[in-house]
């Protein structure tokens, strides 16, 4: 692929996220003004609480980081043709592993405490690899669509959670929350004053390692031809659910790992809140995150800085707009539902020669 | 074999149920009141998606639609002081929203699964949003209870009975689309459409239309199914209202192999373990000895159980989700 085709490639893609973006706006601007906010002012903080300064900045990377990992491995799945929406409760998952491996383990086996962080990850890992089994073996074995089966996992795996951190995981001075891991399980913060860990440097080498995965090993190609092509992949020889194992459980494992990194790279919490307050609807935006990146990785890294920052804007939105921060989700979804007709910009451009002629 | 094993999955569940229904002392009324209830919105969004599946267009949104409905009915039924009012915007904005879904679905030859997703993420966004910009408070809102929409008391043999007529009109809803698809010559389009639409294109009939109106159809039952939960069942809406229902109700729907009757005796048997999960959650004796977080999530172990026993060899519709492209 010379150059210039790749520039071409990667111009459309920003074009289409923009145009989808603006899309998202404008049905929400008819939403904020429809019950008598200012819309401007709402944008304006949505925006300013985002990407305004350097330090709101750091901030929306922190947001941003497990959104890398769960917008890849939305990615991996979409790529193989398959739909895991199980990311959420992969999340979940990854998040207990990470509080039993790197909070619970060290405390019983001090001498584990100076590895408890790569035990930690490694734990999230397996425990998200794990909850992503479920769908991919029913589809394989039963057909049972992974859309159902996943969402499924998710509300179970979101009880079993809550169960776990209001009861066995429970941290006995603060029953608001589960046991924190442990300081040395813990990544460094990056600036003072701000919620920016080390943690963004894992996402950000892994994104970059997906890329090449997927990219240019035989694992990626297969993975790609079984999404382009199911029949013409079988006749190749590419066992089709062995492919569909592995994208699911390397999705998992994302999810889990990025479920992982909240617990060990957020501050102040280094725990789960009781109501999973802070690692929830992590997965669900990581949707957004893999379609506006057109389930590339490395555009994955932009686009989840982009979704990070309607997070983190949303915060501001709140007590400066008076909009409820919970808005920025529907923006999300309407970016979502206008990425879903193909060919955006083609459908933009039936009306533009129509003026034009 | 797996006829067997299928045989000995049921009646192993059905044995544990009675085991516990026992065991909690549960009155089989009540249960089956409350059974009822839960059945109902699964039943209405599940028989509407059957048929919209049956067309061609899938629609993963609808446990969007049944948050968002759910919803706004409140605020109708408050605006109008009438709880059937809240029933009727309900009906009235799940159209709206599966009529949007249908047309991404045919002129935007969208991806169904990914629009439906959308929906589904902007509702989990909306619902929120709207709860504080109606009332001025987080989460949740409990309605007076007048503009509720109140359950009949029927005698039978004796026994008195609580039910809606929603719940009745569901139920018949399995019914009459079943006689639609497979007695009427409108039924016959229906599902060419979603096995040959060059078929009934070439017969003079609008693919397109037809999935659009099924959509539109599917979506105010669904936009019914959620307005019954928060007026005729809760009682209020909290922004959780939906809890994957829609989605349950898509289990519905797959598990029945798409059939409007099969999709509706399934649905009752998730309103059922559904019932049974929370009496069973709160009964003494049991709530101190089962976790209450772990019962919660027995309904949704139940569907998946189903659906990967009974979808078997269900056969689906050669052009479901996919896009019709006139040639």
């Amino acid at each position: 692929m010379s150059f210039g085709v790749a520039a071409i490639r990667i111009l459309k893609g920003v074009t289409e996220a923009l145009i989808a973006l603006g899309i998202g706006l404008l049905i929400s601007t008819v939403l904020i003004s429809l019950y008598g906010y200012d819309p401007f002012k709402a944008f304006y903080w949505l925006f300013y609480g985002g990407f305004g300064t350097s330090s709101v900045f750091l901030d929306t990377l922190a947001y941003a980081t497990p959104l890398m990992l769960t917008g890849t491995a939305f990615a991996i799945c979409a790529s193989a043709g398959m739909f895991n929406i199980g990311v959420e409760g992969q999340v979940y998952m990854g998040a207990v592993g990470a509080v039993v491996f790197g909070g619970l383990l060290p405390r019983y086996v001090p001498a584990l405490s100076p590895v408890a962080l790569p035990l930690a990850l490694v734990g999230s890992t397996m425990f998200g690899a794990f909850w992503g089994l479920g769908p991919a073996i029913l589809r394989i074995a039963r057909g049972v669509h992974e859309v159902i089966s996943s969402i499924m996992f998710n509300w179970i795996s979101f009880y079993l959670v809550m169960y776990l951190v209001r009861g066995p995981l429970v941290n006995p001075t603060r029953p608001e929350m589960s046991i924190p891991v442990v300081t040395q399980a813990r990544f460094s913060v990056l600036y003072r004053g701000s919620i920016l860990t080390s943690a963004i440097y894992v996402a950000v080498v892994l994104l970059v390692l997906m890329y090449i995965i997927v990219r240019f090993t035989r694992l990626g190609f297969e993975v790609r031809l079984v999404g382009a092509n199911p029949d013409a992949a079988k006749y190749a020889g590419v066992h089709i659910s062995k492919v569909f194992l592995v994208a699911y459980s390397i999705s998992g494992a994302l999810a889990g790992l990025g479920g992982g990194l909240i617990v060990t790279g957020r501050p102040p919490v280094w725990s789960i809140y009781g109501t999973l307050g802070n690692i929830s609807n992590v997965g669900f935006d990581g949707i957004g995150v893999a379609l506006i990146g057109a389930n590339n990785p490395v555009a994955i890294i932009f686009s989840s800085i982009l979704i990070g920052g309607l997070w983190n804007g949303s915060r501001f939105m709140e007590p400066y707009a008076g909009v409820c921060s919970e808005l920025s989700r529907a923006v999300i979804g309407l970016i979502v539902i206008a990425l879903s007709v193909p060919g955006l910009l083609r459908l933009l451009r039936v009306p533009l020669r129509r003026w034009g002629s | 074999m797996i006829k067997l094993l299928r045989l000995a999955i049921t009646s192993v569940i059905l044995f544990v149920l009675l085991a516990l229904l026992h065991y909690a002392g549960l009155t089989p009324v009540s249960l089956m009141e409350s059974a009822l209830l839960a059945m109902t919105p699964l039943a209405l969004a599940a028989v509407g998606e059957a048929m919209n599946q049956k067309g061609g267009i899938t629609n993963i949104g609808i446990d969007g639609i049944l948050l968002v409905t759910a919803t706004v009915a409140v605020f109708g039924a408050e605006e109008a002081g009438n709880g059937y009012a809240g029933l009727l915007l309900g009906l009235g904005v799940g159209g709206l929203l599966g009529l949007i879904h249908g047309l991404l679905s045919t002129y935007g030859k969208a991806n169904q699964i990914v629009a439906g997703i959308g929906l589904n993420i902007f509702a989990y966004g909306f619902v929120p949003y709207f709860l504080m910009a109606a009332w001025g408070f987080p989460g949740i809102r409990v309605p007076p209870k007048e503009v509720l929409v109140p359950s009949r008391t029927i005698v039978l043999g004796g026994v008195s009975f609580r039910i809606s007529e929603i719940t009745v009109f569901a139920v018949a809803l399995g019914i009459i689309f079943h006689v639609v698809l497979y007695k009427t010559s409108l039924g016959l389009r229906v599902r060419a459409c979603g096995e040959n639409p060059e078929a009934v294109d070439v017969a003079g009939v609008s693919v397109y239309r037809l999935r659009i109106a099924l959509s539109t159809v599917g979506g105010a039952l669904a936009g019914l199914g959620g307005a019954f939960m928060s007026l005729a069942w809760f009682g209020g809406v909290v922004k959780e209202i939906s809890a994957g229902r829609g989605f349950i109700a898509l289990a519905c729907v797959v598990a029945g192999g798409l059939e409007p009757l099969l999709a509706s005796g399934f649905s009752f048997l998730f309103g059922f373990s559904e019932a049974l999960a929370y009496s069973v959650a709160i009964t003494p004796g049991v709530k101190e000895v089962v976790p209450y977080h772990l019962v919660l999530a027995v309904p949704y172990i139940v569907t998946l159980v189903v659906v990967t026993v009974f979808i078997g060899k269900r056969r689906f519709p050669k052009a479901l989700g996919q896009p019709y492209i006139k040639e």
